[in-house]
């Protein structure tokens, strides 16, 4: 079977058809949303919303790129949608804590509990400073920086997936490092005063 | 205490390193729980009989009910001004059977 022809089964909302699209896709949708969100839980609820965004437009994709290339630029929006929403609902909570409302504030100075079951425990805590460093970059760089050093994309992938030009991609991740660089430095510096 | 070198060490070490973790499955139930919840959503989709009225004809239909609501205002007005100028001249009795006023005003 083609991909226009699943595409086609997949529009007609044929339930074996997006389970079929799950055995496809649903690791490697997974594993790209817990390259952003380093929460188990965390990331197959975003996952699961990726599928079920998948669902309601499939009838607005026109083919112009691959299906796969569709569901990851849908999987890169809902995990910053996710950090997005964290970000603001922790401000928020630190807003009321000043007003002394009784919301209980989390004091962790990141949007999830960091848990990512694939990292070994000795390199937990470097991990963690490496991902909280990430949370501090703008968007484009985030994503260009996480796709490709933590979800192993090429520059071509990351271009497609982004519609960035191949330079554009280049540029951002240089630029990705350069401020992760900068922070990292600050951090171990205060950290050894 | 660390120099300079060992921290820009260890940075790079570090941001080269990212990519250094395990492949962690998804959860067996992914799938059905997954699937559960797409075809759920689609039940509950509620039809209001009211999809074919996009927001394109939305706007449409709100500029003719603007554009018919001052048509309808600028007339109102027209008859109100054509009412008061009869009265005007029935107070006055400039009305057609005396037909002297009533003519040099027409």
């Amino acid at each position: 079977m083609t991909e226009k022809e699943f595409i086609k089964k997949l529009q007609e909302g044929r339930r074996d058809a997006f389970g079929e699209l799950l055995d496809q896709y649903q690791q490697m949708v997974f594993s790209t949303s817990l390259s952003f969100v380093p929460n188990k839980e965390d990331a197959e609820d975003v996952a699961q919303e990726v599928f079920i965004e998948v669902f309601k437009s499939i009838n607005k994709f026109k083919g112009n790129s691959k299906l796969s290339t569709w569901i990851y630029r849908i999987t890169v929006n809902k995990s910053l949608e996710f950090i997005r929403k964290r970000n603001a609902k922790k401000r928020f909570g630190y807003v009321q804590s000043l007003f002394g409302n009784e919301i209980p504030l989390d004091k962790t100075d990141f949007f999830t509990e960091i848990n990512h079951p694939g990292v070994l425990l000795e390199q937990k805590e470097d991990h963690a400073t490496l991902m909280k460093a990430i949370n501090e970059l703008p968007d484009a760089q985030r994503i260009v920086f996480t796709l490709h050093k933590i979800d192993e994309k090429s520059y071509k992938e990351i271009s497609e997936i982004t519609e960035k030009s191949l330079s554009s991609v280049e540029s951002l991740m240089f630029r990705a490092k350069q401020n992760l660089q900068k922070q990292l430095l600050d951090f171990y510096k205060n950290r050894d005063i | 205490m660390n120099t300079r070198k060992d921290m820009t060490d260890k940075v790079e070490e570090l941001l080269e390193s990212a990519g250094n973790t395990n492949e962690v499955k998804v959860s067996p139930f992914f799938k059905d729980q997954t699937l559960d919840r797409m075809f759920a959503a689609k039940e509950e989709l509620p039809s209001s009989g009211f999809s074919w009225f996009t927001p394109k004809l939305q706007w449409a239909a709100l500029a003719i009910i603007f554009l018919a609501n001052s048509y309808v205002l600028y007339n109102a007005n027209q008859s109100n001004y054509n009412e008061k100028l009869d009265q005007f001249a029935e107070t006055y009795q400039l009305n057609n059977s005396n037909d002297g006023m009533s003519s040099f005003l027409k």
